[in-house]
């Protein structure tokens, strides 16, 4: 027998009180002087014996009343259905939701704390021998613990202590069919510890797939109006490859989730890991915002980004690292045949004047010819101007490599460009009216570094009737989104006189760019390391053309070093995908490893490729942080930050309205319950039998009816 | 208590010469054959003469009533409950009553108040300043110790005293036996007996639903402590057997038994004794 106010068993001692009071009125007497001994004594002696067995009958009788009257409010219950199963073995099924969205609520009030505390105290009402199962879900069901018999109840805790939630999401409508022939039979328990995201719950409801009416148990849902949640989807730089002293645009994309509107979330950015800049962000219910951020990285090297959303329920989606290589400068080199005249005479001009202009140096060329060798100035482009025969190693150091559209295009120049995008270079193909198409269609095309045939290259009439504008909009690289806003100038009223027409683009080349006649302006095409981009125009310093507008420096900067990123491996990469780094190993390089949030590196083994090394470092689905490739030296390390990211489909915590839990609990006819003493009450109503009201009240009435029978009075 | 007497028996003797006057003989009882011995002047010459036979009549033997009145004195007397005149108290009265009733008539009375610790005994008179003394007797007598009715009874029968009424006046709560005893003798040797009982209220009702300690007025000493819920059903049982048994068994020997508790008016008891009696033909 079992209790459910077991505090006021303490009143049992009040089940003694006919005994007291017996006593009491013993000793409490009324004391009469009688004439008629006589008749009392006769009376005495007929019924002495029966006076001392109906005095005890009567005592007991009354004490069990009274005690009756204490079990009453103690509200007994039975343990037959224990009983029942008791032979069959009871067996307890766990099935513990692990997904991302069990951490929402205040610091140490989450739901996952919450379960914890339920699961705490469900593990204590166990027997010792019954049978137990731990099914934790995350994205896939993982049986942890599978019919194994409860004998310690400390190590049973410290199994359950191990469960910690994880990032990613339950579906149930896809876990319960694979789970669900452990989750009924004879004797079993199913306790199902989750919150009501209705997204986790979304499909249940659907024919077969909870198996309608096999599961009954319980469901803890361990939600408590805390569903308001904010996410950050992601945070990726505009270019996985910046200059030190330059900006780097952050584009950081959050969503609000909730269903009333929330305002001054603050977000901020780390650099490094150090505050840099913050800023309120408001946000609609279902609302969906891009912000981007300016980040100036002062020292070359490899850094990473961090951005932190504040004030929100949900803490695991609230962050999102983004990592950046910088560069001291893009190097860039043209190539042309000397003494042409043509597209890029004034293109040349223009690119010196952008070097200066962005380093601040106005009126002062530190552009290098041929002759007098890389150039070395310190700004954050570096021009060099190739012309004539190349040399072994002219290619090596640059960034950027510009083809001009009149450059004599030799098999051996396209065989020293792909060896210098194979190493991990960028070039921009520039093709004007000058342009032999046919031998570059045939030599680039050999060499695969074409991503579109040419068909023809126009040229009409300065400020004429026919030319090609760029809209504002979709741009596809991050980098170029810029121009989509008037800040940075408004590259639609760009006009461009000269163009080229290009064919369908090669397979794994991309149109990043369209005229407004839907006609490509710039076709990417990637070989990593490397990247080739295809230009229709822009680089001419015709008037009216793209590089002869001061606002286009930006979209040159950006141009270039997206370009130039080709060589640097995304420092963005999705969880569930690999990580790629490529480098050039050092004189005393040793090995690789990756770290992913500190953990314990896993050493990589690179593979070696054209001017560099390639290593591979997997990341596993649902993992985000900030990761590290090590580059292992004899002396020292060098990392390489790569940010880890990835769609979070848990983070939309809007909870089943009352229609759908109806739906879903016609296949999975759950008991709902929101704490432990919920569930325990569920439990000992169902688990220990009903309660013994009705046996208390015949208890009651059996005494009243001896003491009626007795002819006697209630105290 | 000589005035209630007087009040009480002022009411009664109109009834009681009344019914001695009408219709009945104080002389002749009956007629009887002659027989060797009988006195002549008695034979019944008229009634010979018509029947051809000697017929001698029979008078009733013209002697004066002696009434003796015995008293139950014992402590048990004392039991009082309710502000109701005790069982000692309403016992005097009536022997008060029926004295003065008896000296009226000119007949003999005499009391007896027993108890084990003393009895007080007033011989047989029918002198008319005799019920002073009664009257002393009674007032001057407390209700004590235990019962000692049958050695009072005894007395009368040890004296030889003239056949007469007695009249016992008690509660009748001790063993009956010796006074059955006694009594059985008395009407043995042509004593006309009557029983009149005093009944207690609460003796009889037994009010009580708790523990009580019951003292016994008799037999100082003598307690019960007990729960009176347990007792109450037995002791009215016991207790109306008693007075059952004690009324079939003054029936069987022909005694006239008169039983009325303390809160009952003694005139009324004792009118509708004394009519049905009178009723009856008997004398007081």
């Amino acid at each position: 027998m079992m209790f459910l106010q077991p505090g006021l068993l303490w009143a049992l001692p009040f089940a003694l009180a006919p005994l007291v009071i017996y006593f009491l009125m013993r000793y409490r007497s009324l004391r009469v002087a009688w004439g008629a001994n006589y008749v009392l004594e006769r009376a005495l002696a007929r019924l002495q014996k029966k006076v001392y067995l109906e005095q005890i009958l009567l005592i007991v009788l009354r004490t069990l009343a009274a005690l009756a009257i204490v079990l009453a409010f103690a509200r007994p219950v039975s343990r037959q259905k224990s009983a029942a199963t008791a032979n069959a073995g009871v067996h307890h099924v766990l099935v513990v939701d692990r997904s991302a969205s069990m951490q929402a609520g205040e610091p140490g009030n989450t739901r996952w704390d919450r379960a914890q505390e339920v699961l705490s105290r469900y593990v204590a009402s166990w027997g010792r021998g019954e049978r137990w199962s731990l099914c934790v879900v995350g994205e896939k069901p993982v049986w942890q613990v599978d019919g194994e018999t409860h004998l310690d109840p400390a190590r049973t805790k410290a199994i359950l202590n191990g469960v910690k939630p994880g990032e990613g999401m339950v579906s149930w409508a896809r876990t319960l069919p694979l789970i669900r022939d452990k989750l009924s039979g004879p004797g079993v328990e199913l306790v199902l510890i989750s919150d009501d995201q209705a997204i986790a719950w979304e499909g249940v409801e659907k024919p077969g797939v909870a198996g309608v009416g096999a599961l009954s148990g319980y469901w803890v849902n361990t939600a408590r109006a805390d569903y308001e949640n904010s996410a950050v989807l992601q945070a990726r730089f505009g270019s996985s490859l910046g200059v030190a002293g330059q900006p780097c645009r952050i584009y950081i994309e959050v969503r609000h989730y909730g269903s009333e509107p929330v305002e001054g979330l603050p977000l901020e950015v780390l650099r490094d890991g150090a505050f840099y800049a913050r800023e309120l962000v408001s946000l609609l219910p279902g609302q969906s915002r891009t912000l981007s951020f300016d980040v100036i990285f002062d020292e070359p090297g490899s850094h990473y980004a961090t951005v932190r959303l504040g004030k929100d329920m949900l803490g695991s989606d609230n962050m999102a690292y983004a990592g950046i290589d910088i560069r001291p400068a893009v190097k860039v080199v043209l190539l042309r045949d000397p003494g042409r005249s043509g597209k890029f005479d004034s293109a040349w001009p223009l690119l010196e004047l952008s070097a200066r202009a962005l380093r601040g140096e106005a009126g002062k060329s530190r552009v290098s010819r041929d002759s007098q060798g890389p150039s070395m100035g310190a700004g954050p482009i570096m021009p060099q101007l190739k012309e004539g025969e190349l040399r072994d190693g002219y290619l090596a150091g640059a960034d950027v490599v510009v083809l001009d559209g009149g450059r004599t295009l030799t098999p051996e120049l396209g065989g020293m460009l792909r060896d210098y995008v194979s190493s991990g270079g960028a070039l921009i193909l520039a093709p004007d009216g000058a342009t032999d198409i046919q031998s570059w269609n045939r030599i680039l095309a050999e060499k695969r570094l074409l991503p579109a045939p040419l068909i023809r290259c126009r040229t009409e009439r300065l400020a004429g009737d026919r030319f090609q504008t760029l809209t504002r909009s979709d741009w596809p690289l991050s980098a170029m989104r810029i121009f989509e806003t008037d800040e940075e100038g408004d590259i639609g009223h760009v006009r461009f006189y000269s163009w080229c027409e290009f064919g369908k683009p090669n397979t794994g080349a991309q149109v990043v760019k369209t005229f407004a006649d839907r006609t490509p302006f710039l076709v990417r095409q990637d070989d990593r390391p490397g990247a080739v981009l295809l230009l229709a125009g822009g680089l001419s310093g015709g008037a009216g053309n793209l590089m002869a507008r001061e606002f286009c420096l930006p979209y040159l900067m950006r141009l270039l070093t997206d370009a130039a990123s080709g060589a640097v491996l995304p420092r963005v990469v999705v969880n569930g995908e690999a990580a790629n780094l490529f480098f050039r190993p050092p004189p005393d390089f040793k090995g690789a490893a990756f770290q992913l949030d500190a953990g314990l590196p896993v050493g990589l083994t690179p593979s070696r490729v054209k001017a560099g090394m390639i290593a591979t470092a997997p990341v596993p689905a649902g993992v985000w942080g900030l990761g590290a490739f090590l580059v292992l030296r004899e002396r020292g390390v060098n990392r390489v930050w790569v940010g880890v990211q990835g769609e979070r489909e848990d983070s939309d915590l809007r909870p089943l309205n009352q229609d759908g839990k109806k739906r879903i609990k016609l296949p999975c006819p759950l008991v709902e319950v929101n704490d432990w003493p919920q569930l325990e009450e569920q439990l000992k109503a169902v688990r220990i039998g009903g309660e013994y009201h009705h046996w208390v009240i015949l208890a009651l009435l059996a005494c009243l009816v001896g003491e009626m029978v007795l002819e006697r009075r209630f105290i | 208590m000589e005035l209630l007497a007087r009040r009480m028996v002022s009411g009664l003797r109109h009834g009681l010469h009344r019914s001695r006057m009408v219709g009945i003989s104080t002389d002749f009882n009956h007629h009887k054959l002659y027989a060797t011995g009988d006195a002549l002047k008695h034979i019944d010459w008229k009634a010979s003469a018509r029947h051809d036979r000697f017929y001698v009549k029979r008078y009733i033997e013209d002697r004066s009533l002696a009434v003796r009145i015995v008293l139950d004195g014992s402590a048990s007397m004392l039991q009082a409950s309710g502000g109701l005149p005790g069982k000692y108290r309403q016992g005097a009265r009536i022997a008060a009553c029926l004295g003065y009733l008896v000296l009226k008539e000119r007949d003999a009375v005499g009391l007896s108040v027993t108890s084990s610790a003393a009895t007080a005994w007033v011989p047989v008179s029918s002198r008319p300043n005799h019920m002073l003394q009664i009257l002393q007797t009674l007032a001057g007598t407390q209700a004590q110790a235990q019962d000692s009715l049958a050695d009072g009874l005894r007395v009368i029968l040890d004296r030889h005293e003239t056949r007469g009424i007695v009249v016992v006046v008690t509660d009748l709560m001790y063993d009956p036996d010796p006074v059955r005893l006694e009594l059985g003798r008395l009407h043995a040797q042509g004593h006309e007996v009557l029983l009149i009982q005093a009944r207690d209220v609460m003796e009889e009702d037994f009010p009580f639903n708790r523990w009580v300690q019951f003292s016994d007025l008799e037999n100082k000493g003598v307690q019960h402590r007990l729960d009176a819920v347990l007792l109450k059903r037995i002791y009215r049982e016991e207790y109306q057997a008693l007075l059952l048994d004690w009324r079939v068994w003054a029936r069987k020997f022909g005694m006239h038994y008169v039983s009325f508790r303390n809160e009952e008016d003694a005139v009324a008891v004792l009118t509708s004794y004394l009519a049905v009696r009178a009723r009856m033909g008997r004398e007081i």
